[in-house]
């Protein structure tokens, strides 16, 4: 089993390093419309026009864990948005719940103000490590979205239950919410509660979408070729089944 | 020293990642060997990482206290309670060892910590009600078909078998369509996830280095 994942992985790099080539050359396909992707960098600017800061958060696992690859695709965000937030000058603030993710949060915040030229304006107290229990966590970000006049609060990583104690709260305080998730329990939760929703695998796609490298692209293009591959190889063995 | 700062970090990272990708793949010894030293290594650093989150924690609060901040009482009050527990911790009576496992700390967490977590689980309903009134409100196609969708499943699980067709319609709904859609969920986040991983040994996205 171990190496049929091996050889599947394995399978995707030539697939990756074509679509490169497509995308460099301007042949390949477009990217489908991402809404939420938009509302990102109108949360920013919505932010630096009020002068209000805005809250991110990257979910409430670690790095290490089963859900690392969701942790990864909120610190890949963060990073997007710290840079465009050092930029503009727009204050931002970051809660984690898990500790491992604590240095890396700060260190994506003070390379993103150095590199936009200000590292006076990087502040480690922005990233706020809050509890390691996900219900304790839960209830410190929703006192922070109800205490303070948020523009914004922008959540994206690996999220149960307890989302619903923050986004209720953020959607009570009237506060313009992006959310994104894998857990499917946790997504029925998002929908009734966020302005915008990054549903299931978009969560790894949404950083794409602002830096826009022609790998970044091609990745994408990938998966939807594997998830059309999943699709015909699911139909298939359907037809076989009922053939058969 | 720029290349070093910039390629360094990204080199070890790929590096560190290749060695436990392959131990987890493929059964060879010394991969294992050195796949296991990595992960201990990365439990160790999360440890030391604890550390780090108690020294934010005191700055974040300390600093709200001495400006007079908004609530800062709050602060006091995580501060004061955070500082107890770890005193009640760390400074065992002769006879008696540190730790979580003393009679005293278990007992905050039995009699303080778990009930007030079960109380915020319990506020939960509240939420989900509000939550959900919210959502249903007729805006467009979308939440009216959620709003179908949730009559059907309600009035199935509230009859108690009474009406075995709603009863029946209530299954279908939960095992097919709710059923695919959460999987073909999973798959879709399985695929990300692997192009991700894919992404981060290239080196295209790192986080950790500029």
């Amino acid at each position: 089993m171990e190496t049929i994942g091996l050889v599947l992985l394995l399978l995707a790099l030539p697939v990756l390093f074509f679509l490169v080539a497509r995308v460099r050359s301007g042949k390949a396909g477009q990217l489908r419309p991402l809404p939420a992707a938009e509302e990102l960098a109108d949360t920013v600017g919505r932010a630096t026009e009020t002068g209000r800061p805005f809250h991110v958060s990257v979910g409430v696992a670690g790095v290490g864990g089963s859900a690392t690859a969701e942790t990864w695709a909120g610190l890949s965000l963060l990073a997007e948005l710290a840079d465009e937030a050092a930029a503009c000058e727009t204050p931002l603030v970051v809660t984690v719940a898990d500790p491992t993710v604590l240095p890396l949060a700060q260190d994506i915040l003070r390379r993103a103000y150095n590199r936009q030229g200000h590292p006076e304006g990087y502040d480690a107290t922005q990233v706020r490590f809050v509890a390691s229990e996900p219900l304790a966590y839960a209830a410190g970000v929703a006192g922070l979205l109800q205490r303070e006049p948020l523009a914004g609060n922008i959540m994206v990583g690996s999220f149960g239950d307890e989302y619903l104690l923050m986004g209720e709260t953020g959607a009570r305080a009237e506060v313009r919410q992006l959310v994104g998730t894998t857990d499917p329990r946790t997504l029925s939760l998002v929908y009734a509660t966020a302005d915008e929703a990054l549903i299931g695998e978009e969560i790894f796609a949404a950083s794409a979408y602002t830096k826009k490298l022609p790998i970044q692209i091609a990745s994408l293009l990938t998966q939807d070729a594997a998830r059309w591959v999943v699709v015909a190889a699911i139909i298939l063995l359907t037809v076989f089944k009922i053939l058969f | 020293m720029v290349v070093l700062r910039r390629y360094l970090p990204t080199a070890i990272a790929i590096s560190v990642g290749l060695f436990v990708l392959l131990a987890a793949f493929l059964p060879i010894q010394f991969l294992d060997a050195i796949g296991t030293y990595f992960i201990n290594t990365a439990l160790l650093i999360a440890a030391i990482a604890l550390f780090l989150g108690l020294v934010n924690v005191l700055r974040v609060h300390s600093r709200r206290i001495l400006e007079r901040r908004p609530q800062w009482l709050f602060s006091f009050v995580l501060m004061a309670s955070m500082l107890i527990v770890l005193a009640i911790g760390l400074l065992a009576p002769a006879g008696q060892s540190a730790g979580p496992a003393r009679p005293a700390v278990r007992w905050i967490f039995d009699s303080i910590q778990a009930p007030i977590q079960a109380s915020l689980s319990a506020l939960l309903v509240f939420f989900v009600v509000t939550a959900a009134l919210r959502m249903l409100r007729l805006r467009n196609i979308e939440s009216a078909v959620m709003l179908l969708i949730v009559l059907l499943v309600l009035a199935g699980q509230v009859t108690l078998g009474l009406v075995p067709l709603l009863t029946d319609v209530k299954d279908w709904i939960l095992d097919v369509p709710v059923m695919a859609g959460a999987r073909g969920i999973l798959l879709g986040v399985a695929l990300g996830a692997t192009l991700t991983a894919i992404r981060l040994f290239l080196g295209v996205e790192r986080p950790y280095s500029d």
